[in-house]
């Protein structure tokens, strides 16, 4: 990935890229006005316009009349999925019946998104006969610091959506064939060099928890982080608590991470959560030949085994080393 | 540098070795061991688990923050769980945490798993040795330990 080809996309394929973009917002706006107007749904989750350049907001919308707020944009970086847990909590409770009706929910995603949905119904957190996902073509989503787009969109592998109900046609980028080289970059750093960075890294970080509620993933009720019975972490700042927040809060996303990277762009101080979360996902592949994908009958990564899985970090007193 | 960090180290120093142990084999066989009065070195402080797949890989986390020096967890040989699966799925767990652990930063060998099946005495023994031996070359934890108010560091 070089600057050179950021720039060749964001410049040269722009007007093409816009025009695209002002097409598939409006096949939305229809798909959206039909939705409300036939009650198919309740309410429809998507995005409008921010208060800032370069940003949208979330929006809900229960009525025609506020469908003309509905945008599609290189600014819709959010992921809605993150919404969806917490409104069908209800529906979680297993073996009983919902204390209210589920209600009907249309939810705007992107790629990334897509597969935090499917991940929430995999998990059951969801049900999906309550859902109208509409896909949308996504070119990758611009920081607003910089102007260009994200380098985690640069490697998007599923960009090209499944398993929604209604995809929206337009442009949207080639899938990436990169295979986690940022990851394979940081392997080949020394132990102390790792610790160093991993150290600063986490030292930036003011447990402000933004990461944890940006997350799609993130719908335990009571989070380990602020369990006191067993206190697993202090409140105090020392960086070893804020380490065992990070790793803990990683590794319970360990093949449930879609790398959407919601959590870097909620993070107020830029700590660099990625190359650890991206460090699960490469393993998930190596070791267990694992990927997130869009479909909802897939076993998470931890939830199942083979019998002749990885057994070489076995420690063995029978063989001399 | 070897060690963890400068601090100067005791020339008695002992590593603390926190061993997880499943209730119905590894449990079983360093219990052999010491009724056939097999001598290990005395470093491993043992809690017995129902299984391996009991351990939640916030307890390894939570062992290294306490000053443990290495933590091994030992389950039944794949296929011998007493709760059919349980080893199967804690295998994944602990291959994929192994190996998040080091990436970080951690030494790796502070961190092992093995399997030991009741009958195994001498095989516990000989594991307890070998894991004491690789941990003591690390020298006492300092990365992940809590000092109490530690200051956050100011970065670049």
């Amino acid at each position: 990935m070089s600057e050179g080809s950021t720039e060749f996309e964001a410049g040269l394929t722009y007007s093409r890229k816009a025009e695209s973009m002002e097409k598939s917002q409006e096949k939305l706006r229809d798909i959206a006005r039909g939705l409300l107007s036939e009650k198919k749904v309740d309410f429809l989750i998507g995005f409008k316009e921010g208060t800032l350049p370069l940003r949208t907001q979330p929006c809900i919308i229960d009525s025609i009349d506020g469908v003309d707020k509905l945008v599609w944009n290189s600014a819709c970086s959010n992921n809605l999925a993150v919404y969806l847990a917490d409104i069908f909590r209800v529906a979680s409770s297993p073996g009983k019946a919902p204390a209210c009706e589920l209600p009907r929910v249309a939810i705007v995603v992107k790629g990334c998104d897509a597969l935090s949905v499917a991940g929430l119904v995999r998990e059951k957190q969801v049900p999906r006969s309550n859902l109208v996902i509409i896909g949308m073509p996504c070119m990758g989503i611009i920081d607003p610091a910089s102007g260009e787009i994200m380098a985690l969109c640069l490697e998007c592998r599923h960009p090209k959506l499944e398993g929604v109900d209604i995809l929206i046609e337009g442009e949207s980028r080639t899938p990436a064939q990169g295979e986690h080289d940022r990851v394979a970059e940081f392997e080949a750093r020394s132990l102390e060099e790792r610790w160093l960075y991993f150290s600063n890294e986490i030292s930036k970080c003011i447990r402000c928890y933004a990461c944890r509620q940006a997350c799609p993933n993130c719908y335990c009720k009571e989070c380990f982080a602020e369990k006191t019975n067993p206190k697993w972490i202090g409140v105090g700042n020392d960086l070893s608590d804020t380490m065992l927040y990070h790793l803990g809060r990683m590794f319970h996303q360990a093949g449930r991470c879609v790398g959407c990277g919601a959590c870097v762009r909620a993070c107020p101080m830029g700590v660099d959560l990625r190359v650890f979360t991206e460090k699960l996902a490469k393993d998930g592949k190596e070791l267990f030949d694992y990927e997130v994908g869009f479909s909802a009958e897939q076993v998470p990564l931890l939830c199942t085994f083979k019998e002749d899985d990885a057994n070489g970090f076995i420690t063995d007193p029978d063989k001399q080393d | 540098m070897s060690r963890d960090d400068s601090k100067h180290v005791d020339a008695n120093w002992e590593p603390k070795i926190v061993a997880f142990l499943c209730n119905w084999c590894s449990y079983a066989g360093a219990d052999l061991a010491g009724i056939s009065r097999i001598q290990y070195p005395p470093n491993v402080r043992v809690i017995r688990v129902p299984c391996s797949g009991r351990v939640n890989p916030l307890y390894i986390l939570k062992a290294l923050q306490e000053g443990a020096d290495g933590v091994l967890v030992s389950g039944c040989h794949p296929g011998d769980c007493h709760y059919i699966s349980g080893n199967y799925l804690a295998r994944r767990k602990f291959a994929m945490l192994k190996q998040f652990l080091g990436y970080v930063g951690i030494d790796t060998e502070r961190v092992q798993f093995s399997w030991v099946s009741a009958a195994e005495g001498a095989r516990f023994a000989a594991l307890i040795r070998q894991v004491t031996a690789s941990v003591r070359k690390f020298g006492p934890a300092g990365k992940m330990v809590k000092s109490g108010g530690q200051q956050v560091k100011s970065h670049k």
